[in-house]
């Protein structure tokens, strides 16, 4: 009898069907990864099954059966007795799913009060185990502690601990390392594998990334647009997908085993975007306090060539974006100086600054909230079409219209607000507006993490077409390595605001010097259920890394 | 946590020393000479007898050298004495000032006893007629000015049923007035809090604990009420400058005998000193509760307690 079986779902919000028709089963003991580019209806059907939709969302057809058992119209009040002991939760933002106010070890405890009737040292025993298993060292004296107090990756630990402290049948895990370090989401995966088998919990694992998928799912369910597009084991959804919408997921999966970048950045003796020697400190800087605070960045030196790509990679915390912001004069350095093809910009001020600026443009991350809601497109580009190049009237539009065409929309759309476009279109706009001041380097700060892998391929082609046409120079800030292959010329690793390993990317990729990258290489999941895999290393503590020194043409590494 | 409570501090003080500065400029932002304005309505005051009043207040000296000796005097205690009956200030000040503080809070605890509840039980129904209800209700009750409401409150307690005193001092007359203060502000905590409890309960961490299976009581009680207080907690020592600034009004309705009456009365009588003084027990008054809503503040958000 499998633990859970649903069979005909149906979901919508208001009269919008997101689900239609939903079948899935899983077995005891057995992983299976729900996976789909965003709106495909993965996580709202997940939350459908804990009774846990969000407001304005309802079931509108089929059944759950859960151990045997109909749930489907259960109460809330029963529904609460089996969220927990029979079913547990686990969310994508370890951050933000803890309370606040409220110790772990109470957190823990309450939970098995209501459900098991543990309380006391009973209880606070059970939490330290759990903890312990989880990974956290000095479980006990931890449990007096508040999630502030503890890293994105601990408290995704401590959710797991806490969930499967009540030992639930079923563990359903929204995305649980999406929002985490890829060092840190190989261990959490791994705990999360041999948590499930020595419990012999069910798992129902739902993620966009297909290398999480290879490295833990027995079946795999593909969904698409709130309908299920394909099912099987993992083994054959890999190898044979049968769906064409299956195949094209697989096939958008950036991989690190896919090939390098082949054409060689335009031989320059200049460079278009160089750091020298820049460090910046954060905190701790009051009137009272003279403490040091902390070294975001130290002794960064760099330079990117017109026409070429930079891949800046690194963990939370290494201070890549912040060099990505000193770089656009967004942030200053507290040492160093920034130059801009040849002219420092460190300390230029007012209407210098501004014309340096033009030079220098930024991309972010996240196209929904870098875009104004209340501009057109045709707005969000005018403004340093005005600005920069003085354009006006029919100039300006015809300006602003060949700027949609480069970047694959069309003028026709300059009048739509950012909701009206998707989320690959809203980047496209953003790139049209770094674009159009006509500036020579273009830093990109993660822009293709918040997007769906299918349209992630398409910006990075668009950014390369774009780089072949003008010869712009791009610092590419990212952590994902996979998408690094595609499209650096170098790579520079950065860890704890110093500089790890800098050198071509066929170098560094495919020969990491450095300890740190090639922990890093190595907790890259591959898309590839038979791969061989080594126990994730955990990269250690940030030695105090030495100056570079060369072992390659152009390869340097700390030590 | 101690370094958050001593800047918290030093900032406290800060604001009091700006209302000293402030409260010497006073004098001679009024256009006129202020001696004079003073004692216009007195008759027969020869232009020695300004001279002399102006050198006893000190009037004669540069505005800095008039700042230091106030500063001197306040630091003694010394609030100067009222230009009539020539009663030391600080005493008068010190004797209306319970009144004052008693009505305060008592409003403060009507509008909390009855504003929280409510916020909270809208948030909880939200989008059901309890929330509509007690919305409504709620802007009622902020688009209600002071004057009307205690005029109507005294209107049927104390005209009509005659159950209540219409004005005067006790325990009794104290209801009115602090009904009027808390009511009102009643409907601005009921507002405050449903809208931060309903931010509260769209948070991921109330989906985890209802993930956990736990009670809703308990999901209410302990993740989102606690959570949902702080900003609360934050607004209601703004809320408090407003209370004491109602409680000026309030008092003059029902004669309660607090320094916002004194206030209204130095300041037709053009009695500079009282007024000097008043605005610095308020100034101190209204530091002294922020200081203890940060407190407070601190009890509720571990982050800033182990900061």
């Amino acid at each position: 009898m499998p633990v859970l079986d649903v069979t005909g779902l149906s979901i919508a919000f208001g009269a919008l069907p997101v689900v239609e028709n939903l079948d899935l089963f899983i077995a005891k003991g057995e992983t299976l990864a729900l996976v789909g580019e965003s709106g495909s209806g993965k996580s709202v059907s997940a939350l459908s099954l804990m009774g846990l939709l969000p407001r304005g969302a309802r079931r509108t057809g089929g059944r759950i059966r859960l151990g045997g058992t109909d749930i489907t119209d259960l109460a809330d009040r029963e529904m609460r007795r089996l969220r927990g002991p029979r079913m547990g939760m686990i969310f994508q933002e370890p951050m933000t799913s803890l309370t606040p106010v409220l110790t772990i070890g109470r957190q823990m405890t309450e939970a098995l009060a209501v459900h098991k009737g543990m309380t006391g040292p009973a209880a606070r025993a059970r939490a330290v185990e759990m903890l312990d298993a989880a990974g956290i060292p000095q479980p006990a004296a931890r449990l007096a502690q508040y999630p502030h107090e503890f890293s994105g990756g601990m408290r995704q630990r401590v959710m797991i601990a806490m969930t499967l402290a009540l030992e639930p049948e079923l563990l359903i895990a929204d995305e649980p390392t999406t929002a985490l370090d890829v060092t840190v989401q190989a261990q959490i995966l791994a705990l999360m594998r041999q948590l499930a088998r020595e419990t012999g919990t069910s798992l129902l694992l739902i993620t966009h990334d297909m290398g999480v998928v290879a490295e833990m799912a027995d079946r795999v369910a593909v969904m698409r647009r709130g309908h299920l597009v394909e099912t099987g084991t993992a083994r054959d959804i890999f190898a044979a997908p049968a769906q064409g919408y299956t195949r094209d997921l697989l096939a958008a999966v950036p991989r690190m085993d896919g090939p390098l970048r082949r054409d060689p950045p335009p031989a320059a003796d200049r460079s278009a975007l160089a750091f020298r020697g820049i460090g910046r400190s954060f905190g701790a800087r009051g009137l009272l306090s003279r403490r040091a605070g902390h070294r975001a960045l130290d002794g960064i030196d760099l330079a990117v060539a017109p026409g070429e790509t930079l891949a800046l990679v690194g963990e939370s915390g290494s201070g890549k974006s912040t060099l990505g912001r000193i770089g656009a004069r967004l942030d200053l350095a507290h040492e160093g100086s920034v130059h801009v093809a040849g002219e420092e910009i460190t300390g230029l001020r007012g209407a210098a600054l501004r014309k340096a600026r033009a030079r220098v443009q930024m991309v972010f991350q996240d196209p929904f909230a870098s875009l104004d809601p209340r501009f057109t497109a045709g707005a969000t580009l005018a403004e340093p079409l005005a600005i920069h190049r003085g354009l006006s009237g029919k100039a300006l539009r015809l300006a602003a219209g060949e700027l949609m065409e480069r970047v694959g929309l069309s003028a026709a759309m300059l009048d739509r607000l950012p909701h009206e476009f998707s989320g690959g279109q809203r980047q496209r706009i953003a790139i049209a507006r770094a674009l159009a001041p006509s500036p020579q380097v273009v830093i990109a700060d993660e822009p293709t993490s918040a997007l769906d892998v299918s349209v992630q391929a398409a910006i990075l082609e668009l950014l390369l077409g774009l780089q072949r046409d003008t010869g712009l120079a791009f610092l590419f800030i990212t952590h994902d390595l996979a998408v690094v292959r595609r499209i650096a010329h170098r790579v520079a690793v950065l860890r704890g605001g110093r500089l790890m390993e800098l050198g071509p990317a066929e170098a560094v990729m495919d020969r990491p010097q450095h300890p740190y990258t090639q922990a890093l290489i190595a907790a890259a999941p591959v898309p590839d259920p038979g791969a061989l895999r080594a126990p994730p290393v955990p990269p250690g503590p940030p030695a105090a890394a030495g100056p570079l020194h060369q072992t390659g043409a152009g390869h340097w590494v700390a030590g | 946590m101690l370094s958050y409570l001593s800047k918290r501090l030093a900032m406290g003080l800060a604001t009091i020393l700006v209302a000293t500065v402030a409260v010497t400029l006073l004098i001679h932002l009024v256009p006129g000479d202020p001696v004079q304005i003073m004692y216009a309505q007195s008759q027969g005051t020869t232009p020695e007898q300004l001279e002399e009043i102006r050198a006893r207040l000190g009037l004669d000296q540069p505005i800095a050298v008039q700042y230091v000796q106030y500063l001197g005097r306040l630091l003694q205690g010394d609030m100067g004495v009222t230009i009539r009956g020539q009663q030391p200030v600080a005493d008068l000040l010190m004797a209306r000032l319970p009144n004052t503080l008693l009505l305060a809070f008592s409003a403060m605890a009507i509008a909390v006893a009855i504003g929280l509840p409510a916020g909270f039980w809208a948030a909880s129904r939200r989008g059901t007629w309890v929330d509509s209800a007690v919305m409504m209700t709620a802007i009622a009750g902020v688009s209600i000015p002071h004057f009307w409401l205690g005029l109507v409150l005294m209107f049927w307690f104390a005209v009509d049923l005659g159950w209540l005193p219409v004005a005067g001092g006790g325990p009794l007359a104290l209801v009115l007035p602090a009904m009027t203060l808390g009511l009102s502000n009643a409907a601005i905590v009921a507002r405050m809090t449903r809208s931060s409890m309903i931010d509260v309960m769209e948070q991921d961490f109330v989906r985890t604990a209802n993930a956990k299976g736990l009670p809703k009581a308990m999901v209410q009680s302990r993740h989102v009420l606690r959570s949902g207080l702080i900003p609360v907690v934050t607004m209601m020592g703004l809320q408090f400058t407003y209370m004491m600034g109602g409680a000026i009004v309030v008092e003059n309705i029902f004669a309660w005998n607090g320094i916002g009456r004194l206030a209204i009365e130095a300041i037709f009588q053009r009695d500079y000193p009282v007024i000097q003084g008043f605005i610095l027990v308020f100034a101190t008054t209204v530091v002294v509760v922020m200081f203890l809503l940060d407190l407070v503040y601190a009890l509720l958000d571990p982050r800033i307690r182990r900061s």
